[in-house]
């Protein structure tokens, strides 16, 4: 969403400035990570408790909810989506990213592997960086080749324990388990695509536009900012828990 | 690979040079910004003098406030009671990442001596509603974790009286909780259920 925004300002102002449309990026983060980045709210996890049985829309709901109000996951695909300008590749690159989290959220929670959230979080925050890293070509001039599509495969396992450790933090009961997560799972999918659509649409407007080279540079610069600053709350809470 | 060729043509001369600026950007923010904000570490008092440190201060929520206001509710001892006999002794295994949370029926005014021990530290959470008002006037007198807990209770109003706690390790943890007093019951919640439970006392 910071990304999309940045390239509605990058529009309206001179090229000149797209170190102020990524500051602006910087102040939205400065004030979300720590109210966004990890958790299911309060409120929710006590509706959750009181369901017994399958209730579909209920979980659609929190996780087409927690995909739109993730700014982690959305950092991650505007990553992602940020070169690609045909909708195949669009298509590929978040197929991939979606069988990688699908897996591990459905296997998570079904086999209840127990995985640090801080540090899963830290690893989704280090997705972030990796992407904007990789936008800027920074591995080819390391002269690291790194598959792509294997990459956000991977990245989207980790996406992936992350929802299903928020899910076990609602505390599932046993009855109605599997049709749960799957409508949570299906919810994630449902609020991907929306975030996907606004952030793909911003992108087109804003690719032909001049001020696309120089901005694209700084905005992914402050993707790996954004993404450096995820992975040190996480890391922080972390060794102070 | 389909989607380099723009990625490509990235003036790279600035890369380095970007990514310390990235990198210092985002140490100077967690800094000054985030961790004041989401942790309340401040090491430079810039999160204190902006003023974003509250936010970590007012996280505490409606339940803690109603709670700060109580006096002589909880007083917590530093040494484990030297008491022998209980009324109730009741015993948990938490997976990792379970909760479960057991109450104390207590009437207004009811003291009762409490300790529980956790085999490795758990998040709790002591809190309180009364019987007239419900859920909605819980109270909270102690957010915190630990491996222990003990003292004295003095129920504030009618209600249900009791712990949260939930184990955040990789590895089971057991509770051990005992309690002594004029307690009317207790009742166990845990995924959505609550469930009444006698009493228990142990054998000697």
């Amino acid at each position: 969403m910071g990304v999309a925004a940045s390239g509605c300002l990058a529009r309206r102002v001179p090229s000149g400035l797209p170190l102020a449309a990524a500051a602006f990026l910087l102040l939205v983060l400065v004030q979300t990570v720590p109210a966004l980045a990890h958790d299911i709210s309060e409120a929710d996890r006590l509706a959750v408790q009181q369901l017994a049985g399958p209730a579909p829309m209920t979980f659609l709901n929190l996780g087409a909810k927690h995909m739109v109000t993730g700014i982690d996951h959305i950092l991650f695909l505007v990553g992602v989506v940020f070169f690609l300008h045909r909708l195949r590749d669009v298509v590929i690159y978040v197929s991939l990213f979606t069988v990688g989290h699908s897996i591990t959220l459905i296997g998570g929670v079904l086999f209840e592997t127990g995985a640090n959230a801080y540090l899963v979080d830290a690893i989704i925050g280090f997705s972030v960086v990796y992407k904007g890293l990789e936008n800027l070509g920074g591995f080819e001039k390391l002269g690291i080749s790194v598959d792509t599509r294997l990459a956000v495969l991977v990245f989207g396992l980790f996406h992936g324990l992350g929802l299903a450790t928020k899910v076990r933090e609602l505390g599932l009961q046993e009855n109605g388990l599997l049709p749960n997560l799957l409508s949570f799972n299906l919810g994630v999918e449902v609020g991907q695509l929306l975030v996907l659509t606004v952030v793909v649409v911003l992108f087109n407007f804003w690719r032909p536009k001049r001020s696309f080279a120089p901005s694209a540079f700084y905005a992914n610069l402050a993707l790996i900012t954004a993404g450096l600053m995820l992975v040190g709350y996480q890391l922080t809470g972390y060794f102070t828990s | 690979m389909t989607d380099k060729p723009i990625a490509s043509s990235q003036p790279r001369r600035n890369l380095v040079p970007g990514l310390i600026g990235a990198a210092a950007v985002a140490v100077v923010a967690l800094v000054v910004f985030v961790l004041p904000a989401g942790y309340g570490i401040d090491p430079t008092g810039a999160g204190r003098a902006l003023g974003v440190t509250k936010t970590a201060e007012s996280e505490m929520n409606e339940e803690q406030i109603r709670g700060a206001k109580r006096t002589g509710v909880l007083t917590l001892s530093e040494q484990p009671l030297q008491r022998t006999a209980w009324d109730d002794e009741w015993q948990v295994v938490l997976a990792p990442y379970e909760g479960i949370e057991l109450k104390y029926t207590l009437d207004e005014g009811d003291s009762m001596d409490f300790e529980w021990v956790a085999t490795d530290v758990v998040e709790y959470d002591l809190h309180s509603h009364p019987f007239e008002g419900g859920t909605e006037m819980t109270e909270s007198y102690a957010v915190d974790n630990g491996e222990r807990m003990q003292g004295q209770y003095v129920a504030a109003f009618s209600g249900l009286h009791g712990w949260y706690w939930q184990n955040r390790n990789l590895e089971d943890v057991t509770v051990t909780l005992r309690a002594a007093g004029p307690i009317k019951g207790s009742t166990v919640f845990q995924q959505g259920g609550q469930q009444e439970r006698e009493l228990a006392a142990p054998s000697q």
